[in-house]
């Protein structure tokens, strides 16, 4: 079992030459065998939090501590942190042409592996064959330019397609729902529950308690201001879809501006 | 080599050769055509002190021994001017195809050869270098291909430079798509031998009416070849020429990559990737020229630079007057690796008439961040990681490549250009 504690994390970000502090003291902990959702109003820094666990030099760490396995992440560089186990799949990943999905998967997989100890090719195929026959993907997919031209909802798909072959211990999806019709949905969620298991944690960031329909969480933390205000079970997430934040912001008595107060 | 000198050794080697009067007319006016025109300039490529004029008098290269690579599946295999490998596939043959070298052609299809040799494409006049490859030239490859015939195969060339010999090399080819026929030609020059060469390489492409060329060039002469590429084409009506050139030399280049739209609705496409490494200096040069109504040029370019090399991208729009409705795109773009690096990346539009499109981007950048990152985030380290990324932004260009087998080959090139002692 691995364990992904995040102790007492404050990060801040430089906006117009201002620092301006976007969490403000996040603790969590993740162990393999669990599903968390982090839910929680726009602008309150969920996927600050993502970034900064999987290492975007864009965000800077003030003070606390990112540790998997008792190993301080913080210290290392994006690639060691991936290759440590860590995987975030992205709301808006890169689009590279001239590189095939597939000697990228390659790369990655192999980046893994020791030198002498490469993937052999069939045992390749064959994984990924099996994978997106799940993900309901065509062939043609692996061999397109790594997102180049493709829709939304086939890079949330292909970035499901990466979480599957690279098999990390620890998964942050990043509003994997954002832009989803319920089919893809489906699909994407498809494809997560079949990587559950006790050697596999899964950390969502959404908006909608929808997503949770189809990924059920053990544990739903909300996020408001740069801190966990609440941790709960899934009828967490289904209390917030009926009373929504402002309703959990008041009954905690918080004074929290949220983004969205303007539209009541 | 003064010009009575150059002129009797020019004489000579025709009459060793049993040449055709018309040929040895035409390399005598080369040689005085030579001595009055200076250096063709090309913007901020200085080669002056390169020894590309450092010749003797024109021998003939034996080169007996073939390299270990034997060719296989190459239609035309070269080393230095001997033939090694000429194949055609049947079909091609009773179509009346004709696949030479330059010097079989001069005997046995000589009207053919009169008819285009230095009369379409290139022309004496032009430039010195050319007027002198002319004058020089000992053999190359000749392909023409009759009107309506389509090979649906590539014709796949190989030609090596043979650095175990002191003479220069001057080599020149042709092809010939007559009307309505469709070819595509890959040539590929290497050096054999690890010795200092000098080479002068041409190629002219005559796309006659409605014939469609698609021209891949992959070029990878080592680090001690000096060499002089031109690759000319002209156009007939609604010809389409495709050129998709990769630039992987290790040395001194200077190459003049020029299209001459001359047949109404014609279209040309020039996509030239290169990367520079080391001290090298590769200087590349390219024009379309709009002479006929409603044609069509793109050129694109994209380049890597390493090291303390230089990478120089000129491209040329030009758009003559008369040519109403013509249009002329380009875009240069350069990735600079090291600080000690130089490149420019240089669109020149010249626009003689007035109801036409003309466009241009070009920049000189550094290694996208965000595709970095992307690949980080999935574990790939940063040196992998940096390759990938510079192969996509090379490769992604030439789309057009249709056989994985040449993709892969081309990736691969590029993967040993980038890893390469440098």
């Amino acid at each position: 079992m691995s364990t992904l504690v995040i102790k007492d994390l404050k990060v801040a970000v430089t906006e117009n030459e201002q620092e301006r502090l976007i969490l403000k003291g996040v603790n969590l902990t993740l162990k393999t065998g669990e599903t968390h959702a982090i839910m929680g109003p726009n602008g309150t820094g969920k996927s600050t939090l993502s970034e900064t666990i999987m290492g975007n030099p864009a965000y800077r760490v003030v003070s606390g501590s990112v540790q998997l396995d008792g190993v301080n992440l913080l210290d290392q560089t994006i690639d060691q942190r991936a290759r440590a186990g860590l995987f975030l799949a992205m709301q808006y990943p890169a689009e590279i042409k001239g590189v095939t999905n597939i000697e990228f998967l390659r790369a990655a997989i192999n980046a893994r592996r020791a030198d002498d100890d490469q993937q052999p090719v069939t045992e390749f195929l064959a994984q990924l064959d099996r994978n997106l026959a799940l993900l309901n993907m065509s062939d043609s997919m692996a061999e397109r330019y790594l997102n180049e031209g493709f829709s939304g909802g086939e890079k949330k798909r292909n970035e499901i397609l990466q979480l599957l072959m690279i098999q990390p211990k620890f998964a942050i999806l990043d509003e994997i729902d954002s832009g989803l019709d319920i089919d893809a949905l489906q699909v994407v969620a498809k494809g997560v529950n079949s990587l559950k298991g006790p050697d596999f944690g899964t950390l969502m960031i959404t908006h909608y308690q929808r997503l949770l329909n189809y990924i059920v969480p053990d544990y739903v933390h909300v996020m408001m201001d740069g801190r966990i205000v609440k941790t709960g079970g899934p009828e967490l997430a289904s209390t917030l879809e009926a009373e929504g934040y402002a309703g959990l912001r008041d009954e905690l008595g918080l004074t929290v501006a949220l983004t969205d107060d303007d539209v009541k | 080599m003064d010009q009575t000198n150059l002129l009797t050794a020019v004489r000579q080697y025709s009459r060793q050769q049993h040449e055709p009067a018309w040929l040895l007319a035409l390399r005598e006016k080369a040689v005085a055509v030579y001595a009055r025109l200076p250096l063709p300039k090309f913007e901020k490529i200085n080669y002056a002190d390169w020894p590309l004029e450092d010749f003797t008098r024109p021998t003939e290269q034996v080169s007996a021994e073939p390299s270990a690579d034997l060719g296989a599946g190459q239609q035309f295999y070269s080393v230095g001017d001997t033939t090694i490998q000429l194949s055609l596939p049947t079909e091609a043959i009773e179509q009346g195809v004709i696949l030479s070298d330059l010097r079989s052609a001069i005997q046995t299809h000589g009207d053919l050869v009169q008819r285009y040799l230095m009369q379409k494409a290139l022309q004496l006049g032009d430039d010195k270098l050319t007027a002198l490859n002319t004058a020089l030239m000992t053999n190359g490859f000749f392909l023409y291909v009759p009107a309506n015939v389509v090979l649906k195969a590539p014709i796949e060339i190989t030609q090596y430079v043979d650095s175990r010999q002191a003479q220069n090399f001057f080599n020149h080819s042709l092809v010939i798509a007559a009307e309505n026929s469709r070819v595509q030609v890959i040539q590929r020059l290497k050096t054999l031998g690890a010795g200092a060469a000098i080479a002068h390489l041409l190629v002219e492409v005559i796309a006659e009416a409605d014939a469609t060329v698609d021209f891949a060039g992959i070029d990878a002469l080592s680090a001690n070849t000096t060499a002089y590429l031109n690759r000319r084409g002209v156009l007939g009506p609604d010809a389409r020429l495709n050129w998709e050139l990769a630039e992987m030399n290790a040395g001194r280049v200077v190459a003049d990559f020029d299209t001459e739209l001359k047949g109404r609705g014609s279209e040309a496409q020039v996509k030239t990737i290169a990367i520079a490494t080391g001290q090298q200096t590769q200087g590349i040069d390219t024009r379309v020229t709009n002479y006929g109504q409603k044609t069509t040029a793109n050129i694109i370019q994209r380049g890597i630079i390493l090291d303390a090399a230089a990478l120089i991208f000129n491209g040329i729009g030009h758009i003559v007057k008369g040519a109403h409705g013509a249009k002329a795109d380009q875009e240069n773009r350069l990735l600079m690796l090291s600080s000690k690096a130089r490149g420019d990346a240089d669109p020149i539009l010249l626009i003689d008439e007035n109801d036409v499109e003309a466009g241009h981007a070009a920049s000189v950048g550094r290694v996208d961040e965000q595709q970095m990152t992307y690949l980080l985030s999935r574990g790939i380290p940063k040196p992998v990681a940096e390759r990938l990324v510079i192969r996509g932004f090379l490769a992604g260009v030439i789309t057009e490549l249709r056989s994985q087998r040449l993709r892969t080959e081309l990736n691969s090139l590029i993967e040993r250009r980038l890893t390469d002692e440098h």
